[in-house]
């Protein structure tokens, strides 16, 4: 006869509950917690998103809001300026005025940034810096900062390899892009005033 | 309230919602303004400002929102750059009064202390995003186990199964398993909200002939330096 020390069922959801709220009689809660330290990794990583669940609830901030304030929020969609009637208007052509391949940075740069590719595209009072830099003989990331007037988001999109990558620059106008295939990037950025485009350039 | 309508959880109704805003849908616009005004509002606060320099963040946020709109293509990111752009909007704010403060003051012995507002928040972005996403999920449950769940842990204080078990007309011994039953069901809705985000338009114009469609590998996430000090974001949670 084998020795039967059978491993026991694991922990159901209204058991872990009840733990994580104190409503486990004392034989029930040895049990659970005996299981609990057998050990038993997915019991124990279920009783631990199942508290963070829990904790998101009872530790709600999310207070009602006052009902002029909904009123206003509201209100800015109804005075909304109306919309422009195309999106697919001919987009801008960010410039070229900076690259590291180009005007060699200082050794000491260098030395900070690593292999990076430094680009800066410009267009009136809008910008992009980029800083490329390999993470294999096939992919690169791409980093960098959109400098626009306007306060909205703007998406950020990638094409390179007949592939398309599109992310959103955050608060701060920064984005990254990582495992992009290395070659002739074609990178455009969108907002509300529309598309720039900067020349393409290889990563 | 068991034959009630059931809001079916959508991971896509943001998506939806943007959508039929930018067609100018007025009612879009009130769901969406309702799904995370809360998030706005509690995101503002932790600034401390003035009733009405609250009230004004609050509309140029949603204000900036109805500018964005017809660029925002990704549902999954209106959470978070609703919470970001408070947040930059609100600490701009909170600056601009401190420094009106400060030129106010000529005795400086009699300046008052401002607090810092760029001092940490007690309750940090991620947090109050992941409380909106949860409530979004909770939204989507049926009533019943939104009522439970709202009574037990939205509740202040606390009731106990008899206090839940007479309002709710719900026998206590069912309590506990219904209880399970719903978190398991709001743990599913949490998850599909933070799931990879649908795209909130067609967007033909990037679906040229010939075009693979969008990599949805590796999905990268805005962001990265941030030249102003704001709050802390925990760890990344998954999109």
């Amino acid at each position: 006869m084998p020795s039967d020390r059978r491993r026991p069922s694991h922990l159901s959801t209204e058991r872990l509950v009840d733990l994580l709220e104190d409503r486990l009689g004392a034989s029930a809660r040895r049990a659970a917690e005996e299981h609990l330290g057998m050990p038993c990794p997915s019991c124990r990583e279920r009783l631990r998103t199942l508290g963070a669940l829990l904790e998101r609830m009872r530790g709600d901030q999310l207070e009602a809001v006052p009902e002029a304030f909904h009123r206003r929020a509201i209100e800015v969609f109804a005075t909304r300026p109306a919309p422009a009637a195309s999106t697919s208007g001919p987009a801008a052509w960010l410039t070229l005025a900076f690259d590291s391949l180009r005007d060699p940075l200082p050794a000491a740069t260098r030395r900070a940034v690593g292999e990076a590719r430094r680009l800066r595209f410009v267009h009136g009072a809008a910008a992009i810096e980029i800083e490329c830099e390999p993470e294999s003989a096939d992919q690169c990331s791409l980093r960098g900062k959109l400098e626009v007037p306007e306060e909205q988001l703007h998406r950020i999109e990638l094409r390179v390899a007949g592939e398309r990558f599109d992310s959103w620059a955050d608060a701060d106008g920064a984005f990254h892009f990582e495992g992009v295939p290395r070659g002739r990037i074609e990178l455009s950025a969108m907002g509300p005033s529309g598309e720039l485009r900067a020349p393409p350039f290889e990563c | 309230m068991r034959f009630g309508l059931r809001p079916a959880l959508d991971p896509e109704l943001d998506a939806r919602l943007v959508a039929r805003c930018v067609q100018g849908d007025q009612r879009a616009w009130s769901a969406l303004v309702r799904r995370y005004e809360r998030l706005v509002y509690a995101v503002a606060r932790g600034y401390r400002l003035s009733d009405e320099d609250l009230a004004d963040v609050f509309q140029e946020v949603f204000a900036a929102l109805v500018r964005g709109l017809p660029r925002m293509r990704d549902a999954r990111a209106l959470c978070r750059w609703l919470s970001s752009t408070t947040d930059r909007i609100a600490l701009a704010t909170a600056l601009r009064r401190r420094r009106e403060r400060a030129r106010e003051d000529t005795l400086p012995e009699e300046r008052p202390e401002l607090a810092d507002p760029r001092e940490p928040a007690p309750v940090e972005l991620e947090t109050l995003e992941e409380q909106t996403l949860v409530r979004l999920a909770l939204a989507a449950l049926a009533a019943r186990c939104r009522s439970l769940l709202e009574a037990l842990y939205y509740r202040e204080p606390a009731p106990d199964y008899a206090e839940i078990s007479r309002d709710l007309g719900m026998p206590v011994g069912s309590i506990g398993p219904t209880r399970a039953r719903c978190i398991e069901k709001l743990e599913r809705a949490f998850a599909a909200l933070r799931e990879p985000g649908p795209s909130i338009t067609a967007a033909p114009r990037h679906t040229s002939p010939g075009e693979r469609p969008p990599r949805l590998r590796p999905r990268p996430r805005p962001g990265g330096t941030r030249s102003l000090p704001r709050r802390r974001r925990g760890r990344i949670h998954a999109e």
